[in-house]
């Protein structure tokens, strides 16, 4: 299994789609990127049902295993987007940095209303 | 007080009680069958008419099951019980989407790695069924 690039720049590098993965014309038929895709969404949807159960359970063996099972369906999602990241089938536009940097300048000033002296 | 009757109906039930069949027992036959405090075995008269009567293999089974472990309880609370039914359907069914999804592909990796993540619905469905099992869960 490829690793995501934990690097900001590779991230934003690697929208370019490897060749000869997808059909060059596109027909209503399925293909590998949309049947990739839908696996992303059903390990989604179970991942959320798991989450509702895993506090409403009150059997303690039972939430554990249900928490168990969460992660790896977690864990399993995130494999399928890896995947999909490393084909080039999912495209990140980056943040402009005068943006970001404005953001941090106001939530540093949010930090004089901290509940807990420093 | 038909609220009472039917909360005894389910009560007694204990392991069968899931099946809408049972559901459909009448009240009465309800308070034929249910004793407070009691565990029943053995011989019923209303059941043994009903074995009479024709009835499908599997609904032969279901009767069976429901006698053997009437007026036990599972340690798993109705709630509890109802989850996970509906996580079992739904790892089911993403197992069968994997398997179909995978036999499609054109690239062998991405239907490796989608096998995979069917395999793990397997798991999945395993581990919570053991939680189903009388022997386990009595």
């Amino acid at each position: 299994m490829q690793q995501l690039p934990t690097n900001t720049k590779e991230h934003i590098m690697m929208t370019q789609q490897k060749p000869g993965l997808l059909p060059k014309v596109k027909g209503p038929e399925m293909n590998d990127r949309d049947r990739l895709n839908d696996v992303l969404a059903t390990e989604k949807y179970l991942t959320h049902g798991y989450n509702i159960s895993c506090y409403e359970m009150s059997h303690r063996e039972l939430h554990d295993t249900v928490l168990r099972i969460l992660n790896e369906t977690h864990e399993a999602h995130r494999v399928c987007f890896e995947q999909m990241f490393n084909n080039g089938w999912y495209k990140l536009p980056q943040e402009e940095l005068s943006e970001v940097a404005l953001a941090y300048q106001q939530f540093q000033n949010y930090q004089g209303q901290f509940p807990y002296p420093q | 007080m038909p609220q009472n009757k039917h909360d005894q109906q389910h009560r007694m039930s204990g392991y069968g009680g899931w099946h809408p069949e049972h559901m459909q027992q009448s009240p009465y036959q309800a308070q034929m069958t249910y004793k407070m405090g009691e565990t029943q075995y053995g011989y019923h008269p209303h059941h043994q008419q009903q074995s009479q009567q024709p009835q499908s293999q599997q609904q032969q089974m279901k009767q069976q099951i429901r006698q053997q472990y009437q007026g036990q309880y599972a340690q798993l609370s109705t709630k509890d019980f109802n989850y996970l039914k509906d996580h079992l359907s739904w790892e089911l069914l993403a197992m069968k989407k994997c398997a179909h999804y995978a036999a499609e592909c054109q690239d062998p990796q991405t239907a490796q790695l989608i096998n995979q993540v069917g395999m793990m619905h397997e798991r999945h469905y395993n581990s919570l069924l053991q939680y189903f099992n009388p022997q386990s869960v009595q």
